[in-house]
């Protein structure tokens, strides 16, 4: 997997405590948009849940603003935590991509054969479980 | 947001056909993964890898701009908990998270829900690898004026009704504003804001010391003199130098009033930061 340089100062287009908004050097489509924590965090699990949440609603404004401004017809957010999440920076990084019906872009997924749910669902419930308990201790 | 009352009943016509609405209820099977008050979490049925989670709000609501601040709030910190247990429970070492919004997206539920999709590096996904298109570097650069506004403008309006614990709203409302002013522009911010115009014109020389204060107000006049904007705006150097003596009487006032002065400063402030936000 190769990784991309983190992009040029000049393109960024907001910023606060916790989030910087970049217009994409390689954009996808026209206002394509990478959001990144402050924090030097290379997966999900390197943030907070306040912090995540707050690079989401962000995201979400930006998302907002891409539309109305550009006159879109839709938008994507797709958050890529690691490498092998198809994350070409070493930071986490959120996209926010502009979608028209004719855009020639395509995302969706061709559904896998369903495994063993029961044992998924068991797996999971695990460590949410003990997540759940260490949530209700703090 | 709020809806018109026909568009409240197209929503409750749509709430009715929702699938997503009766596994809510319990009226369709699920494998639960998450639930409270306000979210449920289940396997997807036709996920795109093992562990795909689909996170949803139990109230339908269309797309991301609907959903209540809380709901919202508690849907990504909670989204950000099951993004570990997913990943611990099914041995990955990477996570997506996808949302659609629009038909044009590939939203194909009407019941706004977010995706979670564990990662490795050597599995078969590749619809998440966002590629990059050849487009002029002039077209590219167009939207940028556009969101260092709104976004600016969107998250102050954000921070205003919703303010975090970390966020100084008075200082950092605007976020950083990575733009310089010529002075023609800064006569047209001062133009454009009459309040703004009102207050130089009492006290420019109180304006001034402001200036060199306030990290909003030194960004806007950063690229400019301060001295041929007053001069641009036809405000002679006497009644500023009127204004001077009236400063040094000011000090000696009491406390008190220092402190109203302060309050209003405050205010221009605000006011300073929509102006900058609309150019």
């Amino acid at each position: 997997m190769t990784t991309t340089t983190f992009p040029n100062q000049q393109q960024l287009v907001y910023s606060d405590e916790k989030a910087q908004v970049y217009l994409s050097e390689n954009p996808c489509a026209v206002g394509h948009i990478l959001v990144f924590p402050k924090e030097t965090a290379k997966k999900i699990e390197n943030i907070d849940a306040a912090t995540f949440a707050h690079l989401i609603s962000v995201a979400s404004f930006a998302s907002t603003a891409i539309f109305e401004g550009l006159g879109l017809q839709g938008t994507n957010i797709l958050v890529q935590s690691g490498n092998e999440a198809n994350n070409p920076y070493e930071q986490l990084c959120i996209q926010v991509i502009p979608r028209k019906f004719d855009d020639g872009l395509n995302f969706q997924w061709k559904p896998q054969k369903e495994e063993d749910m029961n044992t998924i669902q068991e797996n999971i419930n695990n460590y949410k479980l003990s997540f759940q308990n260490l949530l209700n201790l703090l | 947001m709020e809806l018109s009352p026909e568009q409240k009943k197209a929503l409750e016509e749509q709430k009715a056909q929702c699938p997503f609405c009766k596994i809510v209820k319990g009226e369709i099977a699920s494998k639960k993964i998450y639930e409270d008050n306000l979210l449920l979490g289940i396997l997807d049925i036709n996920p795109a890898a093992k562990g795909h989670v689909l996170l949803m709000p139990k109230e339908h609501y269309p797309i991301m701009p609907f959903l209540p601040h809380e709901t919202f709030t508690a849907l990504f910190e909670k989204a950000h908990a099951i993004a570990d247990a997913i990943q611990k429970g099914i041995l990955a070492t990477g996570i997506n998270i996808f949302i659609a919004n629009g038909a044009a997206a590939g939203q194909q539920s009407q019941h706004f829900m977010i995706h979670l999709i564990p990662r490795e590096s050597r599995d078969i996904l590749e619809n998440f690898l966002v590629p990059s298109k050849s487009i002029p570097q002039e077209e590219i650069k167009k939207p940028k004026e556009m969101l260092v506004n709104n976004i600016g403008i969107m998250m102050g309006n954000h921070f205003k009704r919703h303010p975090a614990k970390w966020h100084d709203i008075s200082k950092d409302r605007m976020g950083t504003i990575p733009q310089t002013f010529n002075i023609e522009q800064v006569l047209a911010i001062i133009e454009k804001n009459p309040q703004l115009k009102a207050a130089i014109e009492q006290d420019p020389h109180a304006f001034g010391e402001l200036i060199k204060e306030n990290e909003q107000l030194r960004m806007v006049f950063k690229d400019v003199s301060y001295d041929d904007v007053l001069a641009k705006l036809g405000i002679s150097q006497k009644k500023k130098n009127n204004s001077e003596k009236k400063e040094i009487t000011k000090n000696r006032t009491s406390e008190k009033e220092n402190s109203k002065k302060q309050k209003k400063n405050k205010d221009d402030d605000v006011d300073l930061d929509d102006i900058a936000g609309l150019l």
